[in-house]
């Protein structure tokens, strides 16, 4: 289900408190970064995980994730040991932004003690509506590569940057613009049209408006 | 006896103090420890190191009307909301690997107080040891701080850096990124407040980022021949003035204190007003 726009899907399981999911098969866990923390970072640059057979106890940490705009552990939710680390999110961070329940897991982990912080979604969708909120996490259509604020910037020359920006990325670059240009919403259609690069997402927030463009 | 040659250590080691000595400290009413961040919410309050009080960079050390750090009276009020004596080790750690924390330092270092340390390594380095944090906001009994007149000499104003330019004395030591430094970036996405109208740097600083003063893997300082070795290949050494600059203020008041206090440096200013003073005023020269 999508909670303020970020994607929490039903099947698994979460610990709010540490911005984490986990799914269970056969007694162990695949634990991931769920988008509270995800989008909080501003994307990963660094990721580090403990290594295979380390025993970490129900708090302790696994591993630590670190991105502009924020540093924080990653924790076990129950009495564990590691048994995979997902060794392409060591390699490339941001791949925990942009898939966070897919390519972008971290680590696995056999549960070893019986007390656990992890919830199904039905019970815990209200911890995180409002953790998302005392965040200010907003999640959009897809995780950027990189953003560009233009504020007090007519839209023109935003676009001008933005041309630049795209003629240097390579495909499928996604860039998140933020504008508060008037016409702004208007201009990014024409844009679109024009360039023939996608708009995935247009949306007002306050005096803000917020794109998320993808190079095609 | 070895005969290898000691380990040279910094020059006023007693301003730094480790998260062990911290940790052996938490019910140690002589020390008050202070967590100071940029972003409390996702900080201080998602758990902080038993018994430490919360500085709000935005609200608690700033002038809330001009862009000024507090004043003498909102420092007084400050500390003594938070149970702060002339006795008292204050102790500040934070997020962003340090970076408020040693603008707070050097803001109350500015104020006179005199037993001021920070945690080597900050916030970062107490969460990947996996030391105890709490949510309980402490409760401290009040008191009234009494602190000093400003101490002018550890802060430079925009006249004064601009006297500075190219001379002998006085070497000016840009602290921002290398793309910050030629101007391709003008503010990084996740601080858009901190835009300038031009892009570049003081004509003829050296840039040496902040960050080549840190260990990557737990934000604690380099060495003591390290950071000798980092400062003197570009210059700056211990007989000339050195005035540090950044964005805002905060990422130079870190090396500020690596050069006056790991160092040893005698003169050292902060130019707090930065880029965002700089980069935004009319004519002032700007080199790229």
């Amino acid at each position: 289900m999508k909670i303020l726009d970020c994607e929490y899907p039903d099947g698994l399981l979460y610990d709010v408190e540490d911005g984490t999911w986990a799914r269970e098969s056969d007694g162990i866990y695949v634990i991931g970064v769920a988008p509270t923390l995800g989008w909080l970072s501003g994307g990963f640059e660094s990721v580090k995980l403990k290594s295979v057979g380390t025993r970490v106890a129900r708090g302790q940490s696994i591993g630590s994730v670190e991105g502009p705009r924020h540093f924080d552990v990653v924790r076990a939710p129950f009495d564990c040991t590691v048994v995979e680390r997902n060794g392409a999110v060591l390699d490339s961070p941001r791949l925990v932004n942009k898939s966070p329940y897919h390519d972008g897991w971290l680590a696995k982990l056999k549960q070893t003690g019986e007390e656990t912080s992890l919830a199904p979604l039905a019970q815990c969708a209200a911890n995180v509506r409002s953790r998302l909120l005392e965040l200010r996490v907003h999640c959009f259509a897809a995780f950027p590569d990189m953003e560009i604020y233009e504020i007090g910037v007519e839209c023109a020359a935003v676009l001008s940057k933005l041309d630049e920006i795209i003629a240097v990325s390579p495909a499928e670059t996604t860039i998140h613009v933020v504008s508060d240009d008037p016409t702004a919403a208007i201009e990014m259609e024409r844009w679109e049209r024009q360039t023939g690069n996608s708009l995935l997402e247009a949306r007002r927030d306050g005096t803000l408006f917020h794109f998320i463009v993808k190079k095609r | 006896m070895s005969g290898s040659p000691k380990e040279p250590t910094y020059a006023h080691p007693e301003v730094l103090v480790d998260t062990e000595w911290v940790g052996n400290h938490l019910q140690d009413r002589s020390v008050r420890v202070a967590e100071v961040d940029y972003d409390p919410v996702a900080n201080y309050g998602a758990g902080h190191i038993p018994g430490a009080v919360l500085f709000d960079w935005k609200k608690d050390m700033n002038d809330p009307l001009n862009r000024d750090i507090l004043s003498r009276k909102e420092l007084e009020d400050l500390l003594g909301r938070n149970g702060v004596t002339k006795d008292t080790t204050i102790v500040l750690y934070g997020d962003f690997n340090n970076w408020f924390a040693a603008y707070a330092f050097w803001d109350l270092k500015y104020y006179g107080v005199k037993d001021v340390r920070l945690m080597n390594g900050g916030r970062k380095k107490w969460l990947l040891e996996d030391r105890p944090l709490t949510k309980d906001g402490p409760q401290y009994q009040r008191t009234s701080y009494v602190a000093s007149e400003p101490e002018e000499r550890i802060r430079a104003y925009k006249d004064y850096v601009s006297a500075s330019i190219r001379s002998r004395s006085r070497v000016l030591v840009d602290v921002r990124g290398p793309k910050e430094f030629t101007g391709e970036v003008l503010a990084p996405p996740e601080y858009p407040t901190e835009h300038a109208q031009r892009g570049g740097h003081i004509p003829g600083a050296q840039n040496i980022p902040w960050a080549q003063a840190v260990n990557d893997a737990d934000g604690t300082f380099k060495s003591r021949a390290q950071l000798d070795e980092l400062y003197k290949s570009k210059g700056v050494t211990a007989d000339r003035e050195v005035i540090t600059y950044c964005r805002i203020g905060e990422r130079s008041s870190f090396s500020w204190f690596v050069l006056k206090y790991l160092l040893g440096f005698p003169d050292v200013k902060n130019y707090d007003g930065s880029w965002t003073e700089w980069g935004n005023s009319v004519r002032q020269p700007i080199e790229r």
